[in-house]
């Protein structure tokens, strides 16, 4: 008897277990619960700016502010929220258009939609107002504050972003660049101010600067200072904040060693690099590397980043291959500059290390690159300077270039 | 024990010979990689389309699927990379630089296309082979150049820039090349011959037009004309050439027409998530018939897409065709009785309509808008319901676009007070 009872008592447990999970599957999961905008420090700590009568404010949720006051995980789904403010003291009603802000911004809705799981029926209507709610308004009255969050697709260093307000004869423009909370870049730990004792700073213009470019190591090395690594190819002149803003508007982000972890390292200086940054292609796996070492000598009052810029590619057997051609790498680097409206002026010069492209690919010994040696220098400037009035410096020709 | 021993001997080896001959099968068939055609028997230059300015001279051409894979000996196409051919002759008394970031901000190097090769002898030649085809960026005075640029895939009509940069000047050129290959909707349709001349009315005056537009039906239909469907919340006036310049150069691309082919290829997509840029849109209906031209904007894969229907009407505005549509916004997949699959759209429909009006000034092909009454108001918590079940909501008005020829800059953008969407 007593086995038999224990049976039906088990029988009997697995399906309560059974109707109680139709049951709750049926009266369909939790309900939405999100935080009050006024429970961050959003305003206080968002960065501001004015042009005539428009003045625009700005910040970035981090991770769990952005769960909390959207009551997701956004970031999870690659989505970045931006907070704006907008306060309008002119005469006139002004437009704020998020294309500009970013050129494929989700609607409120659809994310909700996308989130929409897990959620009861209620929870998912109570979601679709809240999003619908905290959409930054597409207009902004004479007189009239407003605020709310765009839906951006999402960067895990520093956002650079433009704010576009538009009124019947005018319109307004302004570039952001904030850091979303909890990232760090490599370049954050590193303290510029002491890699190089004050003495030991050189401080070159013209010829010397020139000479000094020259006669920089051709290659980076391994750790030992030993092996030859790969060309030092593009140098940029600007102070650290002006790189940031000049290598943002290029689409380029900034990248951590953790991420770079699997690539060679590189040494210079007999340090590894100060910075990293990533240029991602949209379609595909490949991208372009650039790691910056900040140089012994200064170009006047500006700073001088000696770069290695070289692309990669996903080669057939799914690993990651460096693209021969160093060379395009650097062009690809001057163009990027050039399009982003991020070059003052720029000067060629030739190297010492050339690897000739004739004997590359019948080299029983293939190297691991091909390349004219050639040098580019970029002057970066944070304003927008115009592709026209970028100017080529004398120094030398530019190389017969191939891609 | 002896012969057993014996037995497993000789399976071994046997095993051995199946496999060394497996391994040689395998290797000879990758080693015949390699095998490009010389572009001069690539028939493909006899679409190329010259450009001259100041004396700087651009020929461009682009090869299809087929012809691709003659000239390269891989299927680019496939691998969503196109090949765009260029000559550049260089009149002029200094030299220039051709900016291949201008054309693709994203194109490929001739060696990473060469890598698609698996064959490891096949891709050294094709390394080369690629890299010698490549285009040069400079071009010294009188002499002329001539190469590939491997950009993104577009199939249908290729559009792209070529910036051309000396020291003190700059040359821009616009290309729209047709690639033969995508059976394209709207290239079906002879626009002239949907309407006899006298069914079509010319409106002068705004007034007159305001009215006409308000009458139209509120929504799309179904085949029958018995149901409603999306709204119709979309008014484009235009010539149909600066239509098609307008919309590309913002970004949208042209819908295939549904086909058994097109339909593998968006359900393939559907199941990997990946990008069919091209897939088909479903009908709908004004007029009696079905979308003269649908165009669609891709995001992340086919689930998240933009995508717009336009008809010809019987109506020209001060001589210029008006164009009556209905655009939204896809932000899933979802089950229905009726269609199986069908996308689900952002129930917010007026924000996708303000979208449109906002990408097409960016990008300089808006000269003025104005609003319409004539969809009728749907509120947030009154929503209607389209053909698919999906529920919208709008304040019932129909945006007005004119689209110039060539561009305008976003401060140059007229608005027409006709109706006050804020009101």
């Amino acid at each position: 008897m007593q086995p038999e009872r224990i049976r039906i008592r088990g029988c009997f447990r697995f399906y309560v277990a059974i109707v109680c999970t139709f049951l709750l599957a049926s009266c369909g999961g939790r309900a939405y619960i999100y935080e009050a905008i006024e429970s961050t420090d959003l305003r206080t700590r968002s960065q501001s700016q004015t042009e005539e009568t428009v003045r625009v404010a700005a910040a970035l949720p981090g991770r769990e502010e952005t769960a909390a006051i959207f009551g997701v995980q956004l970031y999870d789904k690659g989505v970045q929220p931006v907070w704006l403010e907008v306060q309008n003291n002119g005469p006139e009603q002004i437009r704020y258009a998020p294309v500009g802000t970013d050129r494929f911004y989700f609607s409120p809705l659809e994310v909700a939609y996308t989130n929409r799981r897990s959620f009861s029926k209620k929870g998912r209507a109570e979601m679709n107002r809240r999003f619908d709610e905290l959409a930054m308004p597409r207009y902004v009255d004479p007189g009239e504050t407003r605020s709310g969050f765009v839906l951006t697709h999402a960067d895990y260093g520093a956002k650079g972003f433009n704010v576009e307000l538009f009124g019947p004869d005018e319109s307004f423009s302004f570039t952001f660049l904030l850091r979303v909370p909890g990232f760090v870049p490599d370049y954050a730990n590193v303290d510029f101010a002491s890699i190089y004792p004050a003495d030991q700073i050189a401080v070159h213009n013209g010829d010397d600067l020139r000479q000094a470019i020259v006669d920089l190591p051709c290659c980076s090395t391994d750790e030992n200072g030993a092996e030859t690594g790969d060309p030092i190819n593009v140098v940029l002149i600007g102070d650290g904040e002006e790189l940031m803003y000049t290598m943002l508007r290029g689409n380029w982000t900034e990248t951590s060693v953790a991420e770079a972890t699997g690539m060679k390292q590189q040494y210079l200086f007999g340090r590894q690099q100060d910075a990293i940054f990533r240029y991602q292609k949209t379609l595909d796996d490949s991208f372009y590397e650039l790691r910056a070492w900040l140089a012994p000598f200064m170009a006047g009052d500006e700073w001088v980043w000696v770069c290695q810029v070289r692309h990669f590619f996903r080669s057939a057997l799914a690993l990651t291959r460096l693209d021969p051609d160093v060379d395009n790498a650097r062009n690809f680097t001057l163009q990027n500059h050039l399009y982003a409206q991020s070059l003052e002026k720029f000067a060629w010069l030739s190297g010492r290390e050339v690897v000739p492209v004739e004997s590359f690919w019948t080299n029983l010994l293939r190297p691991t690159y091909f390349s004219d040696g050639y040098r580019v220098v970029l002057w970066s400037s944070a304003e927008p300077y115009s592709i026209l009035d970028a100017t080529l410096l004398g120094w030398e020709d530019p190389p017969g270039w191939n891609q | 024990m002896e012969p057993v021993k014996k037995t497993d001997n000789r399976s071994l080896v046997r095993r051995y010979i199946a496999l060394l001959l497996a391994w040689t099968i395998i290797s000879i068939g990758c080693a015949t990689g390699f095998d490009p055609k010389p572009i001069e028997s690539v028939l493909f230059r006899d679409r190329a389309q010259t450009q001259i300015e100041a004396g700087i001279r651009v020929t461009a051409a682009v090869p299809s699927a087929t012809e691709s894979r003659e000239l390269f000996g891989v299927s680019l196409y496939k691998k969503r990379v196109q090949p765009v051919w260029l000559e550049i002759e260089n009149s002029t008394q200094e030299t220039v630089a051709f900016m291949p970031v201008g054309l693709d901000n994203n194109y490929h190097s001739p060696i990473e296309v060469a890598s698609l090769n698996r064959s490891r002898t096949a891709r050294a030649k094709a390394e080369q082979y690629f890299f010698q085809n490549g285009m040069n960026l400079q071009i010294t005075p009188g002499e002329t150049r001539s190469g590939f640029m491997f950009t993104n895939l577009d199939e249908g009509t290729k559009s792209f820039n070529v910036d051309i940069f000396g020291e003190d000047d700059a040359w821009y050129f616009t290309f729209f090349i047709q690639v033969p290959g995508l059976a394209i909707d709207h290239y079906e349709i002879e626009y002239e011959s949907l309407y006899d001349e006298d069914r079509i009315t010319d409106f002068d005056e705004p007034a007159s037009l305001i009215e006409t537009l308000e009458q139209l039906p509120c929504c799309t239909t179904d085949k029958g004309g018995q149901n409603q469907g999306d709204p119709l919340n979309l008014i484009v006036i235009g010539e149909t050439e600066d239509l098609f310049y307008a919309f590309i150069r913002a970004g949208w691309d042209e819908t295939e027409v549904v086909t058994a082919a097109s339909g593998f290829k968006t359900a393939m997509s559907f199941i990997t998530g990946g990008q069919y840029r091209y897939s088909p849109i479903s009908s709908l209906y004004v007029f009696d018939r079905r979308q003269d031209i649908a165009m669609q904007r891709i995001r992340e894969n086919i689930h998240e897409r933009n995508h717009f229907r336009l008809w010809f009407s019987p109506m020209t505005f001060q001589g210029k065709p008006v164009w009556i549509g209905q655009i939204s916004r896809d932000i899933g997949v979802r089950f229905t009785w009726k269609t199986v699959v069908t996308h689900k759209i952002d129930p917010d429909v007026d924000e996708t309509r303000e979208f449109l009006l906002e990408n097409l000034a960016f990008n300089q092909v808006l000269e003025d808008f104005a609003y319409v009454r004539g969809v009728s108001v749907a509120p947030i918590n009154q929503p209607r319901q389209n053909l698919t079940g999906d529920p919208y909501y709008t304040d019932g008005l129909r945006v007005v676009i004119w689209i110039p020829p060539g561009t305008v800059d976003m401060e140059d953008i007229g608005y027409e007070e006709w109706f006050d969407p804020e009101n």
